[in-house]
């Protein structure tokens, strides 16, 4: 049984990975949305807003374009009966299944380190969650060339907020959550953070994290290689292999790159480069494929996924290449027009906002609609729409002058495009279940699911402990299984460690949180944390190390967790 | 859980794992309260879609025994977590209310005694009435 919540509004966020929709379930009603626009949302949301900004800037990506291509493409075999389109549908089902299976915990991870390590650090480029917070927690008229203040403004309201204890609490549940599970939380979060803290450990510009949460994310999601592997021509059920090898590769390489340092530089230049010239929504033909692809692949998947959005309907193709809107808010509210240009939207709290509308209304018409809040992230112009039915009635944008411009002209055809999309969208996704129930019997799609489990979990708990001695690998994942570091560590060592955790990302020193609150954490519980992770794992999930700042040595902690 | 004419419904959204466990054990260390008083239910994200980590739902019949369960469950959190959860109540008329809670900026009273005011606004259940059951 599902909750049935009155105000149809579900309490759990999520990201389509067909729309790239956001839904922010702490930014719900109640919120003007004119607080929204003004960069006025109140902090106790930037975890999940945080997380699910991550969500949609990596599938705002060629692997996410691609990814929802194939989807479409299930949709559209899923309703034809003749056998060729039966047997590509398995083959394409079977594809979104690899990358589900396999994906889902990255995707999961990174979001999880937006949420709780990522701060905006030196680098000359800063990721796309970190501007979005900014805009929307700080000021709503931050400019991407503004100076260096709003980092650290940002940096401190980030430390301020994860120094609260509701942040404490949801990391240490994190940690002793499964190790295994189907969604890869633990497991994918700490892959991720291991590879950010031996960046940052071993490298110079390693240090600032969103520009290795950020090659994290072209490494895994600007993979054209991927691409064409997701869009190629059918080729039979057991083409999906060379899929999955080249998935497996990926995540097994990314802690072995060469001259880290070096190429962290070279992705600096290349994001600041893409930067300047993204708002030409020319992304495809200047984008660099990510590290470690192959060259000849990568340009295979560039050409598959720009003929792809070109075969399809029009309408689809121009909502697959401008996935690009971050959804901040959308919910039902009545419309009265006082005025035959004049209306005043109200939800079930009273009075919302009031505004003017496109055209003329008849004076005293009172009707349904909806009000939305809205971010174009290649364009960066923030966008208050007030519609009825399929109909924008009224329409306000925050942004440079050029953006408003270009976007006026684009935002109505994305309006009507999403509409249909969403209206088609769930009889296509009856369509496919129902096909699905039926290719399910199929002996080699049974075979390959299983097969994927097995990939899926011992991949990632290899990955997620890395920092376990090979030998007591196993024994390690037996061990945080089912419970993570619930089973070894008590109530107050979990919070310690989730505590130490957060140490690690500010890089302050221990002793500088003692005297902060010697409450949160003690010495003992340092040393405790360090006895028993030896002692059951092999291995600490934390490090102590001594390191000189000037004259002063202190003790920095790594974490990896 | 017992179905009763009339009787409202109330659902606290966002809880973790470990919080229903604790409403859970709360719950059945109470000889007055039938152990299905509180239903969980894991909030579900769609097919397609990649969620937060699993939150649950409490859901419960809007009696003064159970919110004083509630309440008695309250008082034991931090007074900054409590913002967290949103409480959907659904009246015995019908009527709706959304709403969070918030006792962590009130200084004119103590948080146990902001926290029954707010209960008593939340569920129009007497405050007095919560109290004497929690005790």
């Amino acid at each position: 049984m599902q909750p049935r919540s009155f105000g149809s509004d579900p309490a759990r966020s999520w990201t389509d990975i067909f729309l790239n929709h956001t839904y922010i379930s702490s930014i719900r009603r109640g919120f003007n949305p004119r607080d929204i626009q003004e960069g006025k949302v109140p902090p106790y949301c930037l975890p999940e807003f945080l997380h699910e900004a991550c969500h949609h800037w990596c599938l705002l990506s060629p692997v996410g374009s691609a990814w929802s291509a194939v989807q479409y493409r299930t949709w559209q075999l899923a309703q034809k009966n003749d056998p060729e389109s039966v047997a590509f549908f398995l083959e394409y089902h079977l594809r979104l299944e690899v990358i589900s299976t396999l994906f889902n915990p990255i995707l999961e991870g990174l979001a999880l380190l937006y949420e709780y390590d990522v701060v905006p650090g030196d680098s000359r480029t800063v990721s796309l969650p970190m501007q979005l917070a900014a805009i929307f927690f700080l000021r709503s008229d931050f400019d991407k060339s503004e100076t260096k203040d709003i980092w650290y403004e940002l940096f401190r309201a980030l430390d301020e907020r994860r120094r609260h204890i509701d942040y404490i609490e949801e990391k240490t549940e994190l940690l002793s959550s499964p190790l295994i599970s189907p969604e890869g939380y633990l497991s994918g979060y700490m892959m991720a953070k291991y590879f950010c803290t031996m960046a940052s450990y071993s490298t110079r510009l390693g240090v600032d994290r969103d520009l290795v949460a950020s090659f994290m994310r072209w490494y895994f999601f600007h993979d054209y290689e991927l691409v064409s592997f997701l869009l190629r021509a059918p080729l039979g059920a057991e083409s999906v292999f060379p899929l999955v090898n080249h998935l497996q590769k990926r995540l097994l390489a990314i802690c072995h790159i060469d001259d880290l340092n070096a190429n962290l530089e070279k992705f600096e230049a290349e994001a600041l480069r893409v930067e300047k010239t993204v708002d030409d929504n020319e992304y495809i033909d200047q984008d660099a494929p990510a590290y470690g692809t192959d060259p000849e692949r990568s340009r295979e998947g560039k050409r598959l996924l720009k003929e792809l959005c070109d075969s399809m309907d029009p309408g689809v193709a121009f909502h697959l290449a401008r996935r690009r809107f971050l959804h901040l808010i959308s919910y039902p509210v009545s419309v009265e027009f006082f005025e035959e240009e004049r209306f005043l939207t109200a939800d079930e709290n009273g009075p919302l906002l009031a505004g003017k509308s496109s055209r003329p209304w008849p004076r005293g018409t009172k009707t349904e609609g909806s009000v939305e809040v809205l971010y174009d992230t290649f364009l960066h112009v923030q966008v208050l729409a007030v519609s009825i039915g399929r109909e924008i009635i009224h329409k306000t944008m925050k942004g440079s002058e050029k953006g408003k411009a270009i976007l006026e002209g684009q935002f109505g055809q994305y309006w009507i495009s999403r509409q249909l999309l969403i209206k088609d969208a769930e009889s296509m996704r009856l369509a496919v279940r129902e096909r699905i129930t039926a290719v399910e019997k199929e002996e080699s799609a049974r075979a390959i699911r299983k097969h994927l489990l097995n990939i899926r979990d011992d991949l990632y708990a290899s990955l997620a402990l890395a920092w376990v001695p090979i030998a007591k690998r196993r024994e390690s994942v037996r061990i945080l299984g089912s419970a993570g570091f619930g089973s070894i560590y008590n109530e107050k060592l979990l919070e310690s460690l989730a505590v130490l955790s957060m140490v690690d990302v500010y890089y302050a020193h221990l002793e500088e949180v003692f005297s902060y609150d010697p409450s949160i954490v003690f010495q003992s519980d340092c040393d405790e944390i360090e006895r028993i992770g030896r002692e059951s794992l092999g291995s600490s999930p934390i490090r102590r190390i001594q390191e000189k700042d000037g004259a002063k040595i202190g003790t920095r902690v790594l974490s990896f967790v | 859980m017992p179905h009763q004419d009339k009787a409202g419904t109330i659902r606290i959204h966002n809880l973790r794992k470990s919080e229903i466990e604790e409403l859970g054990n709360l719950i059945s260390s109470r000889q007055d309260l039938p152990q299905d008083t509180c239903e969980f239910i894991e909030e579900r994200v769609e097919e397609g879609r990649l969620g937060e980590p699993a939150t649950f739902v409490a859901v419960t019949l809007l009696t003064s025994a159970a919110i004083a369960v509630i309440g008695a469950w309250l008082l034991k959190k931090r007074t900054a977590t409590i913002v967290r959860y949103v409480f959907e109540v659904e009246y015995p008329d019908g009527t709706k209310q959304t709403t969070r809670l918030d006792i962590t900026q009130q200084a004119s009273e103590p948080p146990p005694a902001e926290l029954l005011k707010q209960l008593e606004s939340l569920t129009r259940i007497p405050a007095k009435e919560i109290k004497g059951l929690m005790e």
